[in-house]
């Protein structure tokens, strides 16, 4: 096993022992799990070469050799695609996304598979930094071991050599989406400007789906920010119509008004006015968090009559706790939960069901209410009601969990 | 929800950086040294505020745009662009540098309690819990907002040097004339001018600040605008403190040994309040630098070498970022509680470091924004390159000056 950092530097000697160079970068094909070496660049004198790895007889530590001459070196170009190991990977920020996070390659494991030498891992933990500055003795006393993860764990985002598109969306495809929204969310807040504007882009393009679960989940309004100027204003109304109003809302919320205004130009007429409604709420009431969308039956269906209304909108809902009972004008007049509709009989009326006992806010409630009110009755949603009881939205309590620990 | 102020808060969002590093770098240091100057040479060397504020500006202004071009901060691009090696004594100096520049804050919050006749241990002790709590509670760019409001403290020395009355037209002629020479004195004093305008963690602490707000290629006219406030205020600043000790201390023969005095001399001039004031804005510049600079100092080392950071999480998690905020403020703290450390000379010795330190980052810099890779159409001019480079040599000359003469001689 060889480090990328113990070649670099080191000279080469042809197969006569004559002085060919140093070692500035070692070249590999990213084509699979483990990218094979493909060349070396050796610098000697002021100008750049690049060896074919075929023309290695060994690579060491102190020293490697050749096993042509070197009047016989041919050049070598590296194709479009390959990946420099000192240039592009080493000392670079890059995405984990085993781990969820943003790590800084500090070294790079090569080894032989077969004839070939391969990446086999990096090293991103402190063992390697210690090591390359000539202090491994802290690695002893302090029992510090190496943390290496696997190259197709890695995703790089920029470097002089722009990985291909193709790259991109595979890297997104395979690991990125499997990652939880929040953990997206983490990754993509810990990226420095323009990795954050490739990720984001790549994803916006794979799926508006995901990209709206982690947009919800980004907490600074500066990143919303770059974010919306990553991607198209077609995508971003898009994604912004997936999300629920309230969550939409508090996106604009951050956005400049000029942008702001083109977005909900181009939206659908339901989903701009409801946003426009949420908007125009004062920031820190109870309105400002409840989605105007909310599921409700009438008192009189039957429970089946329910389900099926449920069946047909749930696309609409993120999350369903809570069945509404209003009439026809938006009178609240009940409540029941989803447990409830499923354990009684098809037939019965929903009016015999439900909970006419409400506990509500009304719109310009403080969020301490808000709060408050769910915590003591150990809600999962709140109604927000006018005066005359009619249901504007709910408050979800994923929405407010969010307030009580704003550094999650 | 109503944009309350929003478009005028995203502005503001966008301004901010320059001001304050030009604002938190008049620091104590800034006071002693500058009182320093004023109190041993009088107006002799009024002549260097103006270039070194302009200089303040061309180094303030190249890691600006480094940091808008390249996306990413200024410890971050070190580690890739040059390497581990490189990184590590960076970020050893940096690190020693911004120590010294801290605990000197602490010394000038003793001084400043020592003025307003308050108790000392439980007073810096009961601070540092303040300081502590607002570190780790409110987060690196809330605490912005709080220190412009600080700013409004440095008034002060604008009007105390106004009601001294001092001779107008002996300091315009002291402005625009050089004096120069080759006392060990003297050249000291000059890296302590350099190393307290132009310190490193003020590279460091604007670049990640332009990151952090995601600033664009659009943003850097108004950037410059903001450096260019930072600088002059910085420069004006300095300016009045050196005119008040001038015409207070150094026009009276008064032995200039410790701060009190520079307060105390104010009195005959600017009326009984004047050591309150001054205590008052040392207070608030010490405070306002030990909010910046650890957490400026934390981000910077962590970032370099991949550590966890940040106040949102925990020491487990990110055990190095803690350690070295909690360093800095341990060791500020326990100055206050070894007897009879000479303060100003403390002090003064914080600054002639940094300016000793200084050219390794500039250096550094230099290098990063010449880069057509990182910079394309936005790297250096040649002249930027001949002002920051002379810059450069002259301080080397002047710190191997500063250290070998006694050896040499």
């Amino acid at each position: 096993m060889l480090f990328v950092s113990q070649l670099l530097n080191t000279t080469v000697y042809d197969n006569q022992q004559v002085h060919v160079g140093y070692i500035t970068d070692i070249i590999v094909k990213p084509s699979s799990n483990h990218p094979p070496v493909v060349g070396l660049e050796v610098q000697h004198k002021g100008t750049k070469n690049f060896i074919k790895y075929q023309d290695i007889e060994s690579l060491g530590e102190k020293r490697s050799t050749l096993n042509i001459s070197h009047k016989n070196l041919k050049t070598f170009t590296p194709h479009k695609g390959d990946l420099y190991l000192h240039s592009d990977l080493l000392e670079r920020q890059i995405v984990d996304t085993k781990g969820a996070r943003v790590v800084r390659v500090n070294d790079i494991q090569l080894g032989k598979i077969g004839s070939e030498l391969c990446l086999m891992s990096l090293a991103v933990g402190s063992n390697a930094i210690f090591r390359r500055l000539g202090l491994n003795i802290i690695n002893n006393l302090l029992n510090i071991n190496e943390r290496f993860i696997e190259w197709d764990a890695i995703n790089i985002v920029d470097a002089e050599r722009k990985p291909t598109a193709s790259l991109q969306l595979k890297m997104i495809q395979d690991d990125l989406s499997h990652l939880h929204p929040a953990d997206i969310a983490n990754i993509i807040e810990r990226l420095n400007t323009q990795q954050r504007h490739h990720i984001i882009k790549t994803l916006s393009e794979y799926s508006e789906d995901i990209t709206a679960d982690v947009l919800r989940e980004i907490e600074e309004p500066a990143k919303i920010r770059h974010i919306f100027d990553s991607i198209s204003l077609e995508k971003a109304v898009h994604i912004l119509e997936e999300m629920e109003p309230d969550d939409a809302a508090t996106i604009l919320d951050t956005l400049p008004e000029d942008k702001v205004t083109e977005l909900l130009k181009r939206m659908e007429k339901k989903d701009s006015a409801d946003l426009e409604e949420l908007l125009s709420y004062e920031e820190g009431t109870a309105a400002a968090h409840m989605n105007p969308n909310v599921l409700s039956v009438l008192p009189d269906h039957t429970v089946k009559q329910a389900i099926q209304h449920i069946q047909t909108v749930s696309d609409e809902f993120d999350s369903i706790y809570y069945v509404y009972v209003t009439t026809k004008t938006g009178l609240l007049k009940g409540v029941l939960s989803v447990r409830t509709l499923l354990v009684s009989k098809l037939t019965t009326k929903i009016k015999t069901l439900m909970q006419p006992n409400m506990i509500t806010v009304s719109p310009d409630s403080s969020e301490k209410e808000v709060i408050l009110k769910m915590t003591r009755y150990n809600l999962l949603a709140l109604c927000v009601t006018d005066e005359k009881n009619h249901l504007l939205g709910t408050i979800a309590v994923d929405d407010v969990l969010r307030l009580l620990v704003p550094s999650a | 929800m109503k944009k309350n102020l929003a478009s005028l808060g995203i502005t503001l969002s966008i301004i901010g950086p320059g001001i304050i590093s030009g604002i938190v770098g008049n620091d104590v240091g800034a006071i002693a040294t500058f009182s320093l100057v004023g109190a041993e040479f009088g107006l002799s060397l009024l002549w260097i505020v103006l270039p070194v504020t302009i200089l303040l500006f061309l180094i303030q202004e190249m890691t600006a745009r480094l940091g808008i071009v390249t996306g990413k901060g200024f410890s971050d691009l070190i580690r890739e662009q040059f390497g581990l090696s490189i990184s590590f004594w960076a970020m050893l100096s940096l690190f020693c540098a911004n120590l010294m520049v801290t605990i000197a804050q602490f010394t000038g919050i003793l001084i400043a309690f020592e003025l307003l006749a308050v108790p000392k241990a439980i007073a810096s002790t009961l601070l540092c819990v303040l300081l502590l709590f607002i570190l780790l509670r409110g987060s690196y760019k809330k605490v912005e907002h709080i220190l412009l409001l600080f700013a409004s403290v440095y008034l002060s020395y604008i009007i105390a040097g106004i009601m001294i009355s001092p001779d107008w037209s002996a300091v315009g002629k002291a402005v625009i004339t050089p004096a120069f020479s080759w006392s060990a004195d003297y050249v000291a004093i000059l890296i302590a001018i350099i190393g307290t305008t132009i310190a490193p963690w003020m590279q460091f602490y604007q670049q990640a600040t332009i990151v952090d707000k995601g600033l664009k290629k659009e943003n850097l006219t108004i950037i410059r605008y903001d450096v260019a406030f930072g600088s002059i205020a910085a420069g004006i600043v300095a300016f009045f403190i050196i005119l008040t000790a001038a015409f207070t201390l150094f026009a009276n023969q008064l032995q200039f040994t410790d701060l009190q005095q520079a307060a105390q001399a104010l009195i005959p001039a600017a009326g009984e309040l004047a050591p309150f004031l001054f205590a008052t804005g040392l207070l608030a510049t010490a405070i306002m630098a030990i909010l910046v600079i650890p957490l400026s100092t934390a981000y910077a080392i962590t970032e370099s070498f991949g550590w966890e950071r940040g106040v949102d999480k925990t020491f487990r998690e990110a055990p190095v970022f803690y350690l070295i905020l909690g360093s800095f403020i341990a060791l500020g703290l326990l100055i206050g509680f070894i007897p009879s450390v000479p303060y100003l000379a403390f002090i003064y010795l914080a600054q002639i470091i940094n300016g000793m330190l200084l050219p390794i980052t500039l250096i550094l810099l230099l290098i990063l924004v010449n880069k057509p890779s990182l910079m394309g159409e936005h790297k250096n001019t040649l002249a930027h390159n001949l002002v920051a480079g002379s810059f450069i040599i002259v301080t080397v000359l002047l710190s191997l000056y500063l250290v070998l003469a006694p050896i040499l001689s």
